[in-house]
């Protein structure tokens, strides 16, 4: 059994104009202690994914259409309120992109992971909890743990307060741990100080990683395994090496064609012609054929099926 | 040559704190000079000091060699016809409240001159240039994407008819797809109307492809100055070097232990 | 191209030009529309406004209106003649309150108009030019909201004798302050807004970005806030008119009603009664509208 599961799952927000169909019959399933990378463009719908796991998007405008996301066998849509509570924290763990945003100015640091751990180990006491705040702060790599507790936000830079984050994210001893954009607003510098000690964080407590971002670089720094989002469908789902040495999808080659590369200096990227679909309007069959300069007359009709593996792609014109 | 914009040895102080320290650049007519550095190195303090929107402590500003240090009104009208910015986030770089007739019109407005009849052709013919059909014209930013509004942004830009354009992370908001757009329509505007372009940036692999020169900048101060290649491929400082070990390219990235 | 001169395509035009206006307007219809307390506060505030328009032609005795005298009904309960019962001189209570409603109306604009035309221009110079223009604005207004508004309107009519007039006016000359805070806060977030330096790149005037690019982006927040203060002045006017400072009887304002009613209290609860539902009811509608107002207007909210 998958640890995570996602079948079919549908999701739609209900807005001004009608429903924009943000996920469209989304199938995953990812192993315990893999390491999923999803990338995609703005309105893909990742971060939307990334949410569903732990029920964040709110409902309304949120509403979903059908499907399931199961964990070892559990249907999380379905999940009361303890379950859920138990599922948030204590089983997935989540990192957010702004770290300033997601961080209290009012209250120390300690103050604010004390709070997180009496949410998930309400029979600590006092001194326990300060130790164990120490501990997880250590082990996201902080220097000076205990001076720390008594900072307030401002007082940390951009990548000491998204380490602090991840030391929260980590306080309910997740078995998973989803990461949306973490390093999208830190320096190129910091970026992959974060990456590292992700990756390192995953491989020394055996967590199971998804991490969401719009960049390959990114992605491919820290995921084993890569998906490809666009207009709310998975266009392709493969091992990393797969996936950048032999892409599939016209839409991952375009994508890799349209980021510039350093290595190589004559190399003038390509961008994707059109722009992304109107979701309340998608495109018949499927959803990238109006771009697509392999569309073929039963693209415009026929939604492609998701199928192959290791390397899975969802295209009438490419075969896995 | 007389550089059209330069600075020599400036100093900008927020009140203590020094944002940049003795910086001097020189943007030759034509040329296109890439500004890299971290969230505080004073990349973006320098282009405001370069548009007179940011006095200096100590230090002098010049445009075609004259001092505009401390110049106002009519003595930067050279500048503000020649010298225009396009800046990061176009979502908050265009009035929710104009259209985009409204927003491409309004350097035209201000600077005067025109008939209606010949307005609405410049617009038409600006909008042309940025590959925005006539469509767009009544369209208000909350109705585009974020490259059609960063399209417009050059469009208003380019609507004074400048000999340089200071581009502000003009590609950092936006999708890598369409991040090659931008870079594409920035590259033949450039050719197309000899301009000159400062082009502030984090992001190394695009100076490369806009830019023949490039200044690296940290915490204020230019750390390091050369050619793209040069600096690139043979960097001399290690701050430069750090940035270029931090890129990831595309592709599998082995990272060190923390 | 050729100007259009047909009237048909010059209504099309119109149409292209305006689709954006036209589809942001259907928006703010829509997100207001779904909120039911933002619909409730748009029925009461329309009611309040029919009553002021219409309410001298739909009232049941319009000579009671200024106070006219029927002893022989004095204090008489609801009835079918008198639907909220009659005052003591014989007055119908309905044609009373529903007059009152233009009281209410003109004292509601009249002081928030003054406070927002005194307000807005000196909220935008401190926040729009900063320095030494702000530091002046910004603490002679902090000297107005220093006092307790109602009590310095106190003072002031005390100073220049009660009646409704100048009640109104020392209402007016404590409201202002409240749009300095917010214009001024507003400006100073705009000022540094990237269209604004764009536009001081391009070499634009003041002028020509206070008109163009400040003010047009204030109007949000000063719907907002005068629609509440429509609420809040009417109350505080009453409050004046209550303690006897304000209108005086027999003028039909619901604050002088009240007050003259308070005597009869409890056995002729409806002569205070109803003035005070009117109040209740105003009040409250001109609150949830602007509430409505502000979460339809607010730029950020964004699209569904």
């Amino acid at each position: 059994m998958s640890l995570i599961r996602i079948e079919d799952y549908r999701l739609a927000f209900d807005g001004f104009e009608g429903r924009v169909h943000v996920l469209d019959g989304i199938d995953l399933a990812i192993e315990a202690g893999e390491s999923v990378g999803i990338v995609g463009e703005t309105g893909c719908g990742k971060s939307v994914l990334a949410r569903s796991l732990l029920r964040l998007n709110p409902s309304p405008p949120a509403r979903v259409v059908s499907g399931a996301i199961r964990y070892e066998g559990e249907d999380i849509l379905a999940m009361g309120g303890g379950a859920l509570r138990r599922l948030r924290g204590g089983i997935i763990g989540m990192v957010f992109q702004d770290p300033v945003t997601y961080l209290n100015p009012v209250f120390t640091i300690g103050q604010q992971m004390q709070e997180v751990l009496r949410a998930h180990e309400p029979g600590l006491s006092r001194a326990q909890r300060r130790a164990r705040c120490i501990e997880l702060l250590e082990a996201v790599r902080l220097p000076e743990a205990a001076a720390l507790l008594d900072r307030y936000p401002h007082e940390l830079s951009g990548g000491m307060r998204q380490r602090v984050l991840i030391a929260e994210a980590l306080a309910g001893n997740p078995r998973v741990l989803v990461a949306d954009e973490p390093t999208t607003a830190l320096d190129v510098t910091i970026q992959r100080q974060i990456l590292a000690l992700i990756a390192d964080l995953v491989a020394r407590l055996g967590l199971t990683l998804m991490l969401i971002s719009h960049d390959l670089g990114v992605i491919g720094a820290a995921c084993r395994r890569i998906v490809v989002m666009y207009a709310g469908t998975i266009v392709e789902d493969a091992p990393a090496e797969l996936l950048f040495g032999s892409p599939l999808h016209p839409y991952t080659r375009g994508l890799l064609a349209a980021m510039p590369d350093l290595r190589q200096p004559g190399h003038m990227p390509s961008g994707i012609p059109g722009s992304i679909p109107n979701l309340r309007d998608p495109p018949q069959g499927c959803r990238y054929h109006p771009r697509c300069p392999l569309a073929m007359p039963i693209c415009c009709t026929t939604k492609p099926v998701l199928r192959g593996a290791p390397h899975a792609v969802a295209c009438h014109a490419v075969a896995p | 040559m007389i550089p059209l914009l330069e600075l020599r040895d400036v100093t900008v102080r927020f009140g203590a704190h020094a944002a940049v320290r003795e910086a001097s650049l020189a943007l030759q007519p034509g040329a296109a000079l890439g500004l890299v550095g971290e969230s505080g190195s004073g990349k973006s303090t320098l282009l405001r000091v370069l548009l007179r929107l940011q006095d200096v402590a100590a230090g002098q500003v010049l445009m075609d060699g004259a001092e505009i240090t401390t110049a106002r009104n009519a003595a930067l009208r050279a500048l503000r016809r020649d010298v225009q910015v396009v800046f990061q986030n176009p979502h908050s770089a265009l009035n929710p409240r104009l259209s985009v007739h409204d927003a491409v019109a309004e350097p035209l407005l201000i600077q005067g001159g025109l008939s209606r009849t010949k307005l609405r052709a410049r617009i038409d013919g600006l909008l042309d240039d940025v590959g925005l059909g006539p469509e767009f014209l009544w369209r208000y930013p909350h109705e585009l994407s974020g490259g059609q509004k960063q399209r417009v942004c050059i469009a208003r830009a380019l609507a004074p008819g400048p000999r340089a354009l200071l581009l502000d992370e003009p590609t950092s908001a936006l999708d890598v797809s369409v991040q090659a757009q931008i870079i594409d329509l920035l590259r033949r505007l450039r050719a197309r109307h000899q301009l000159a372009f400062l082009f502030i940036s984090h992001n190394l692999a695009v100076v490369q492809l806009l830019c023949e020169e490039i200044a690296v900048l940290r915490q204020g101060e230019v750390v390091e100055r050369g050619p793209v290649a040069a600096v690139l491929h043979a960097p001399a400082h290690d701050y430069t070097r750090a940035l270029l070990a931090s890129v990831l390219p595309p592709g599998i990235n082995r990272l060190a232990a923390p | 191209m050729s100007e259009a001169s047909l009237p048909a395509s010059r209504l099309a035009r119109f149409g292209m030009e305006h689709a954006g206006s036209i589809r942001q307007a259907r928006f703010f219809v829509w997100t207001f529309s779904r909120s039911p307390s933002a619909m409730l506060g748009l029925l009461l505030v329309l009611a309040f406004l029919v009553l002021t328009l219409i309410g001298p032609w739909i009232v049941p005795y319009p000579e009671h209106a200024r106070g006219a005298v029927d002893l022989a009904n004095r204090l008489q309960p609801p009835s079918a003649a008198h639907w909220f019962g009659t005052d003591e001189m014989g007055g119908d209570i309905l044609t009373r309150v529903i007059i009152g409603t233009r009281t209410s109306f003109w004292i509601g604009v009249t002081i928030t108009g003054i406070a927002a035309l005194v307000g807005v221009p000196l909220g935008i110079a401190a926040g729009y030019f900063g320095g030494r223009i702000r530091s002046v604005i910004m603490r002679i207004t902090d000297v107005f909201l220093a006092v307790p508004g109602l009590v310095l309107a106190l003072a002031i009519v005390a100073a220049l004798g009660p009646g409704i007039l100048h009640g109104v006016l020392a209402l007016a000359i404590v409201w202002w302050p409240g749009y300095v805070r917010l214009i001024e806060a507003k400006a100073l977030t705009l000022r540094s807004e990237s269209y604004v330096e764009a536009a001081r790149t391009m070499g634009a005037s003041h002028a020509h970005i206070l008109w163009r690019h400040i003010l047009p982006n204030c109007v949000s927040p000063l719907v907002v806030k005068a629609s509440m203060d429509m609420g809040m002045a009417i109350l505080a006017a009453a409050s004046l008119g209550f303690i006897g400072l304000g209108a005086k009887p027999p003028a039909p304002e619901w604050g002088a009603m009240i007050a003259i009613g308070r005597t009869y209290m409890p056995d002729w609860w409806w002569y205070s009664a109803f003035p005070g539902l009117f109040i209740f009811l105003t009040v409250l509608g001109f609150n949830l509208f602007g509430d409505g107002l502000r979460d339809t207007l607010d730029p950020r909210s964004s699209r569904g």
